[in-house]
């Protein structure tokens, strides 16, 4: 036991070439609370379908991108994700996404 | 052959109000909000996105003189979570570390008794694979990133490859796959993240439990994070909670379709290509920033990628020639490294460019690709030394 925990400290010593002894790093329970999110979507069809998993700048702040890089992004949302946005709403979606104030 | 500072160029290393907005809505010409301080233990953060956070580092909180030190304050680190089920309270005392899969034994460690185990400290630049994705041209979807997706922090944890030898890796393993405490919405994939085996047990790998000397912040992976020296960032899992050894390489989403770069020369392609053949993201590559530009100093800091950093260069005549920047100390291959131009006066628009010990460097022409990963151009910036 003794051994053991001399042959540790000169471990733990080799990783500290300053002289001074290992500073024991101390782990103490933390909860926090994020802020709420302020950022809207203008649009319902976006806010309905494009809000569950991402506040807004997600989307606000995207570049100015053509209506298939859009359609690309909504496929990709249902595909790689699993959001639930019916395909019948892609059209709308897009119109709503390319009216967006960064967009135009 | 660096033609012009463009604006987007100069608004990246701009400092004051500029520099607090993000990049996007700079771009955008909008009111863009100041530097948040909402975010518990964090302070004057660029808010890229609210949930799940995306906390960008405003480039002059990396500023100092070569003598400084080179670390980023926990409470200016970038934040990037992919999942908005992050986890927002962690117990010391019930959390548990499973180390499992194609071992002899399964593990289960409690905090304390990793912290039994001998303990490494390493230098290492945290890097987002998508850092500056925001400066790309053609621009790209994505978080829209200025340079500040990136922090460099003194890591003191174990090695991994002393977890792994106490759970015993089993013959035929091939990679080890890690995950954290933050859940995929609905029936998303995990956010899982492998290492080939190699990787795995290599020295420098480390799960942290410190960051620059205290424990790390719930945001940026409290209570323990995977360290992967060298490596961007999306190896680098928060909160990790779970160690698998695989026999067979992972094919889950965030490995096979995720954070893929192209395996073309410096992962570039022609801007608007397809299907062509990529690799997962692995290595970083060098790169040099300015922190400050103006009349009283030219300075800033550089990483050499997965080799420290040789040297690093300016150029005040689109580089035609170039002269070495005075370095300041080495905190080992990993960290960042302080540098600092002495100009002569006159009007210049200055390059810095950093080479590292592999002798790779950077070049002007900037890369594409659709994911917006491994930007490493050459920066500039305009000054006026008096
Ligand atoms: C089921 C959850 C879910 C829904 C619903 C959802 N998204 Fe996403 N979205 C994600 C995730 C997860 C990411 C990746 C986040 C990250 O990496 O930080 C993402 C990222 C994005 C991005 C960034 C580019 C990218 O591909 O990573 C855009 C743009 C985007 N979403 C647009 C939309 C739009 C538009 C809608 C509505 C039509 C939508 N999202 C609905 C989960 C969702």
């Amino acid at each position: 036991m003794k051994a053991l925990s001399l042959a540790a400290f000169v471990l733990l010593a080799a990783c500290h070439p300053a002289a001074e002894a290992p500073k024991q790093i101390t782990l103490t329970s933390q909860s926090i609370t994020l802020p709420v999110e302020t950022a809207t979507l203008p649009a319902e069809i976006l806010s309905v379908n494009c809000a569950a998993c991402h506040s807004p700048e997600m989307i606000l702040s995207q570049p100015k991108l053509k209506p298939e890089q859009w359609q690309a992004e909504v496929t990709k949302m249902r595909g790689a994700y699993k959001a639930s946005i019916d395909e019948k709403d892609d059209a709308k979606i897009i119109a709503a996404l390319l009216a967006l104030p960064n967009q135009k | 052959m660096i033609k012009r500072v463009d604006r987007r160029t100069a608004l990246a290393i701009g400092a004051g109000a500029l520099a607090s907005t993000p990049l996007w809505a700079q771009l955008a010409k909008t009111v863009g909000p100041a530097l948040t301080d909402a975010f518990p233990d964090k302070r004057g953060m660029i808010l890229q996105r609210t949930r799940a956070p995306l906390l960008e580092t405003p480039i002059d909180a990396f500023d100092g003189a070569l003598s400084d030190s080179p670390f980023t304050p926990n409470d200016r680190f970038f934040v990037r979570w992919h999942y908005d089920d992050i986890p927002l309270s962690v117990d010391v005392a019930a959390f548990r570390l499973q180390v499992g899969g194609a071992v002899k034994r399964t593990l289960s460690l409690s905090l304390a008794d990793i912290q039994a185990l001998p303990h490494v400290e390493i230098a290492a630049v945290n890097q987002c694979s998508g850092n500056s994705r925001g400066l790309f041209g053609p621009r790209v979807p994505g978080a829209q990133w200025g340079n500040g997706a990136m922090g460099n922090a003194l890591w003191t944890g174990v090695r991994l490859r002393d977890l792994l030898d106490r759970a015993g890796v089993a013959p035929g393993a091939a990679q080890v796959r890690f995950s954290g405490l933050d859940n995929p919405p609905g029936a998303a994939p995990d956010f899982a993240k492998a290492l080939n085996l190699d990787r795995a047990m290599a020295e420098d790998t480390i799960v942290a439990y410190g960051m620059n000397g205290v424990q790390l912040p719930l945001l940026n992976g409290f209570p323990l994070r995977l360290i992967v020296p060298g490596w961007f960032s999306t190896y680098w899992v928060k909160a990790l909670d779970t160690i698998d050894v695989l026999r067979a390489p992972d094919t889950g989403y965030w490995m096979e379709k995720a954070y893929r770069i192209p395996a073309a020369p410096r992962a570039s392609v022609v801007p608007g290509s397809k299907d062509f053949p990529t690799v997962p993201i692995g290595r970083m590559i060098p790169r040099a920033f300015f922190t400050r530009a103006d009349a009283k100093a030219v300075r800033g800091v550089a990483l050499g990628g997965d080799a420290g950093v040789a040297k690093v260069d300016w150029s005040i005549d689109a580089g035609k020639s170039w002269h070495a920047a005075q370095l300041g100390p080495d905190h080992g291959t990993y960290s960042f490294r302080r540098w600092a131009a002495t100009l002569p006066a006159g009007e210049h628009v200055v390059a810095v460019r950093t080479t590292n010990a592999k002798g790779e460097t950077q070049w002007p022409d900037p890369v594409w690709n659709p994911g917006g990963y491994m930007r490493n151009s050459i920066e500039t910036a305009k000054v006026t030394v008096a």
